[in-house]
């Protein structure tokens, strides 16, 4: 499958900052605001001789988690008590955001290759500052692994503590940019069953999830 | 019929796409059969034990019966931890994938590629090649790998296994459905004719109806000549029908009039029922033999010092002992001094021979069809219309009682077996082709056949010989438990009804081929109009909805056949 040039144009969400084979994790570029948990992103794959024929090649990953931390390695201190919320304390001292950062990980899925999207883990990790972009239902990519849902096992075994969960939010993104959104839940839910039949707790938490 | 230019359906045509996918093969073995998994999309609730299914291996394509269905969990605690009521996608998505359906299928037979049966098409042959049919089937000796797709059979697949009835296969009768398709079974009724064959079932499950059809093939294909004794007047005029209207249906005289003659014991009887019988039957005291009242032991509570004393009678007074026992009885002053006498002379036991006269003139008295001297030859007329390759069906009117029946079918039987063995050992010194099988009905088999009389009677001896000369017989019965088992074991092609009693299930698959996945078929059958057939003439068993008989428009396809039917005049030269 050819990669569609709506990937290489998606919003930006952020850059990487760790790689792996199996994951990265990026900074979100606006505090506060990572993709959602199962979002389906586009990462900038390492431009190598090995990946002759694709000229910006990616890998796809799906988010597994977030968080927004200080990046002085530490706590940050509590702050504005008198203000109404959260985010008045952000207007009131600005600088505080530039002492925090929101990170996301996200799990790789499929790669661009020299003959299309492969599911499976790209052959090295995205280089790091590579941006991060979206990779929207609708995309070719996305739909390609809604018919075929064979990167559910590499999910399920990415993060085990979350993986059904961020499992289940994945099929229910990826269910917006179906025709029918009910059969396509219907027919994923039935691969999560037999992928967690052995885990029947971990399914059921799965299709609880799926069905809301 | 159908054009006999219509090509034979080829393994290519017997593709996946020729008929809907229902799973694929998980396990198994060729002796306790295969398991499969059933698709998560196929509906369990449409598959039944008995059903027809095909199985696309390799190289080969196998065609099997389900005869178990059973459901089963990838994880156990799924299965005991059922979905939430309100949870409905829940239950639906756990069905068919961790929650799942297992059908049992016992494949029969197989059939390879062409590839494998070689550049002409023909299978190859060697010598541990197993039995084949024409057209290419063998017995199943292996089994298809994991994954084998299994498919609901297609009208092809029946075709290939079972033939059609058409011009390519002119001795194949159409003798129903597969359950739930509308494809017809055909019974090979040249096969069929080989071996004696039986028609079991409880009470009012349709075995007269079946036997029916059984016949008007036989006579439509030309397979044999029949003789049917026929205890309750249902097949020579008109029948009752199976349903509870009361109605009639069109008997073997009315559907083939220039082909069937009746014969009658009752001639009233029979012109009550508006039937112009074409011989009415007498028998004579002297063909009775002591062998035929060996087949009445039961009936009329016959000691065996009274079955001595027929033997001696018999030894004494020659082929006329009835006659002379009968005189001495109707005597009212037979004396206990001349009854001494008589059983002094013969060293037979007084008081069995007291008994013996008392049973034997109540015989006569209930069979006014025993007569001295008998206006004509029933044995040589009987001969006469089947020589002529005449269907016989002798009504018993209102003489249908079990003792009558048993009486009148052997001793006419037996004479008949007699000319068939002397006509085909004369047929084999000149080098002559067979005589045209023959086909005696008779019911109540379990009578004729119990262990005790199978080694004694007629019917034994053409359960066990009768194929040697072209003789055999039809039995219907409904305890077939009762029957001899070896007499059993020599039926070739079993049609089976609903049966209750465990022993008699037993008894009807007793040495067949799977015999504990046929007994779940058997169970499951419907109490009417369903049956299981398997043996000699069918290469696989199968369960069918029987054809419907009765109406207008089943009988413009089982009157007289278009074509005269072969071999009927060379019956005997």
């Amino acid at each position: 499958m050819s990669r569609d040039s709506t990937d290489a144009q998606g919003k930006r969400l952020g850059q990487i900052l760790a790689a792996s084979t199996r994951s990265f994790t990026a900074q979100a570029q606006e505090l506060h605001r990572p993709p959602p948990l199962g979002a389906l992103v586009r990462a900038e794959g390492p431009t190598l001789s090995s990946s002759a024929g694709v000229a910006n090649p990616g890998i796809y990953a799906v988010v597994m988690g977030s968080k927004t931390e200080s990046v002085e390695g530490r706590l940050p201190v509590a702050t504005g008590w008198e203000l109404r919320d959260g985010a008045a304390v952000l207007r009131e001292e600005p600088h505080l955001s530039k002492l925090l950062a929101t990170t996301f990980e996200a799990a790789v899925v499929a790669h661009d290759a020299g003959e299309g999207m492969r599911v499976g883990l790209a052959p090295r990790p995205a280089p790091l500052y590579g941006f991060v972009q979206e990779c929207p239902p609708e995309a070719d990519v996305a739909q390609a692994l809604a018919a075929s849902l064979d990167f559910l096992p590499l999910l399920l075994s990415a993060a085990p503590d979350l993986a059904e969960e961020a499992a289940a939010a994945c099929l229910r993104l990826l269910a917006e940019g179906q025709r029918d959104p009910e059969a396509f839940l219907l027919r994923a839910g039935k691969r999560l069953a037999v992928l967690l039949a052995r885990d029947p707790a971990r399914l059921e938490s799965a299709l609880r999830r799926l069905a809301k | 019929m159908e054009d006999i230019r219509k090509p034979e359906p080829t393994f290519e045509d017997l593709g996946p796409a020729a008929a809907a996918r229902l799973g694929a093969v998980i396990g198994g073995s060729l002796e306790k059969g295969l398991e499969v998994r059933l698709d998560p999309d196929a509906s369990l609730e449409d598959v039944r034990v008995g059903h027809y299914v095909a199985i696309q291996g390799q190289s080969a394509r196998f065609f099997g019966m389900i005869t178990d269905i059973s459901l089963d969990a990838l994880d156990e605690r799924l299965a005991k931890t059922p979905p939430d009521r309100a949870d409905s996608f829940s239950a639906r998505v756990l069905a068919g994938t961790a929650t799942f359906a297992v059908l049992k299928v016992v494949p029969s037979l197989m059939l390879p590629s062409p590839a494998l049966r070689g550049s002409t098409g023909s299978p190859r042959t060697d010598s541990t090649a197993a039995p084949r049919t024409d057209s290419g089937l063998q017995p199943a000796r292996t089994i298809p790998a994991h994954f084998a797709p299994v498919l609901k059979a297609s009208a092809q697949d029946v075709e290939v296994v079972f033939g059609a009835e058409d011009a390519k296969h002119p001795r194949h009768f159409t003798v129903g459905t597969p359950l739930e398709m509308e494809v017809q079974v055909a019974l090979d009724l040249g096969k069929f004719t080989e071996r004696s064959n039986g028609v079991f079932g409880k009470s009012g499950t349709g075995k007269t109806f079946l036997t029916r059809l059984l016949l008007i093939g036989i006579l439509q294909k030309g397979a044999a000549t029949n003789l049917v004794f026929d205890m309750h007047n249902e097949y020579g005029w008109e029948g009752s029908s199976e349903g509870r209207d009361g109605r009639t249906v069109k008997g073997l005289k009315q559907l083939f009039p220039s082909r069937v003659a009746i014969f009658s014991l009752d001639e009233a009887s029979s012109r009550r029922r508006k039937v112009q019988p074409d011989f009415v039957v007498e028998i004579g005291y002297s063909d009775i033999e002591p062998e035929d009242i060996v087949t009445l032991r039961e009936t009329l509570d016959l000691t065996q010092p009274m079955l001595d004393s027929v033997q001696l009678l018999a030894r004494r007074y020659g082929r006329g002992w009835l006659k002379e026992v009968l005189a001495e009885a109707a005597a009212e002053q037979t004396t206990r001094e001349r009854l001494r006498e008589l059983a002094g002379g013969i060293e037979a036991h007084e008081s069995a021979l007291a008994g013996l006269f008392r049973r034997l003139q109540g015989l006569a008295g209930r069979c006014p069809f025993l007569v001295p001297e008998p206006r004509d030859n029933a044995v040589q007329r009987l001969l006469d219309y089947l020589q002529r390759g005449t269907h016989v069906v002798l009504e018993f009117g209102g003489h249908s009682s079990l003792e009558a029946y048993i009486l009148v079918a052997n001793v006419l039987t037996r004479r008949i077996f007699d000319r068939y063995k002397k006509l085909t050992e004369e047929r084999q010194g000149t080098g002559a082709p067979r005589p045209q099988p023959l086909m005696i009905t008779i019911e109540e088999a379990h009578k004729f056949l119990s262990p005790e009389l199978a080694h004694q009677t007629i019917f034994g001896t053409i359960a066990r010989e009768g194929r040697k000369y072209n003789v055999a017989l039809l039995v219907i019965d409904q305890r077939p438990s009762a029957i001899d088992g070896e007499v059993l074991s020599q039926v070739g092609t079993k049609i089976v009804c609903q049966l209750d009693n465990e022993r008699d299930v037993e008894a009807v698959l007793a040495g067949a081929s799977g015999r504990s996945e046929l007994r779940g078929v058997l169970a499951k059958l419907d109490s009417k109009q369903q049956a299981l057939m398997f043996g000699h003439a069918l290469p696989m068993p199968v369960v069918v909805r029987v054809r419907d008989y009765g109406s207008p428009e089943s009988y413009k396809s089982l009157g007289e056949p278009t074509a005269p039917a072969a071999s009927v005049r060379d019956l005997f030269p």
